[in-house]
């Protein structure tokens, strides 16, 4: 079977997705979805920076905050928040499926309505995904 | 002697997380992914963050491992992680495209910490791929970096002993590089 990120039916429930993420949040300027190892599976929005760097970045740390929950006998870890001055960046795990999604939103985004924007995206996949298995 | 961290680097696949589980005394921390990458190396995981292990020699010599991801794509973690280190064990997997090839460039990437510390090699997977023999990386070590010293040893990285042999080599090198009379800077 072909690699996560070479599928291209995955590929278009995913930018479809990201896409609806932008729409309901103008302030998200960057957005993609990464395979678990950190290759792109689909991005949206602009950004100066190559997606390549920030995917494999997602994948580290999401794999961290797995490695800490893990240590803390916690359960893995469902999403990160990293918050600075100038804005915020959202990563989350898309359930049942080795994938995540990481947003970038600049400071007019409140962080409430981005976890839940963000929730909102990730279940979307994750159901969209299963119906096209099935 | 203080606490050393010593860093364990090489190409996918190489066995650096196999390593640090044959070393560590502690359970260690991982940080494995779903591996989307077989034509590079046919597993199941790879490592996108960092391999953790502790290991105590001699009982009282604590020895922290790091182990980075393979991937290029995560040179980042790299940079990270050779700040803190002082030694490198270069692990290279002799069934490779260009193993002498990899490790020339490796060695390189991580010249900084050669000059902090030092470097060993370790070659792996020797029995799935004969060669190149170890003599020919030695050669190549001596041609293209006549400067630097850096043993290199056939090894298999689920061997504790053989990774201990690694370790306990690199420690002394670096214990010889330290007490070596400094070069004139001025
Ligand atoms: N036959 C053989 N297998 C080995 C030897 N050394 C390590 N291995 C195996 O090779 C594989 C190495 O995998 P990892 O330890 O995940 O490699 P890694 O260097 O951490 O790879 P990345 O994290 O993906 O960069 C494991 O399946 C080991 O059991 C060896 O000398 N001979
Ligand atoms: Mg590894």
């Amino acid at each position: 079977m072909k690699p996560l990120h070479q599928q291209e039916p995955v590929r278009e429930v995913c930018a479809a997705a990201l896409q609806q993420l932008g729409r309901d949040c103008p302030s998200m300027t960057f957005a993609v979805m990464v395979s678990d190892d950190g290759f792109e599976v689909a991005s949206a929005g602009s950004h100066a920076q190559q997606g390549g760097r920030l995917a494999s970045m997602t994948s580290s740390m999401q794999a961290l905050g797995d490695a800490v929950a893990r240590e803390m006998k916690l359960a893995a870890c469902d999403h990160i928040l990293l918050e600075s001055i100038n804005g915020h960046i959202l990563q989350r795990r898309i359930p049942n499926h080795e994938l995540v999604l990481c947003a970038v939103f600049d400071h007019h985004e409140l962080v409430g309505r981005a976890v839940f924007a963000t929730s909102e995206c990730a279940s979307t996949v994750s159901t969209n995904l299963m119906r096209q298995a099935a | 002697m203080a606490e050393h961290v010593i860093l364990i680097a090489g190409p996918m696949g190489a066995g650096k997380t196999t390593a640090i589980q044959s070393l560590s005394e502690i359970p260690v921390v991982s940080t494995e992914a779903a591996n989307t990458d077989r034509a590079t190396a046919n597993k199941a995981t790879t490592t996108v963050a960092l391999d953790y292990g502790e290991i105590t020699l001699d009982g009282v010599e604590k020895v922290r491992l790091y182990g980075v991801p393979g991937q290029r794509r995560f040179d980042y973690m790299w940079r990270i992680l050779e700040e803190r280190a002082l030694g490198l064990i270069l692990l290279i997997n002799n069934d490779g495209q260009d193993p002498v090839g990899d490790m020339l460039e490796l060695i390189k990437d991580f010249s900084a910490l050669q000059e902090r510390g030092g470097v060993v090699i370790g070659v792996t997977r020797s029995d799935v791929q004969e060669y190149p023999h170890t003599s020919q990386y030695v050669d190549s070590i001596r041609e293209v970096y006549p400067h630097i010293t850096a043993p290199v040893f056939s090894v298999d990285a689920r061997n504790r002993d053989h990774m201990l042999i690694t370790l306990t080599a690199l420690l002394f090198n670096i214990q010889a590089q330290s007490e070596a009379p400094m070069e004139d800077v001025a």
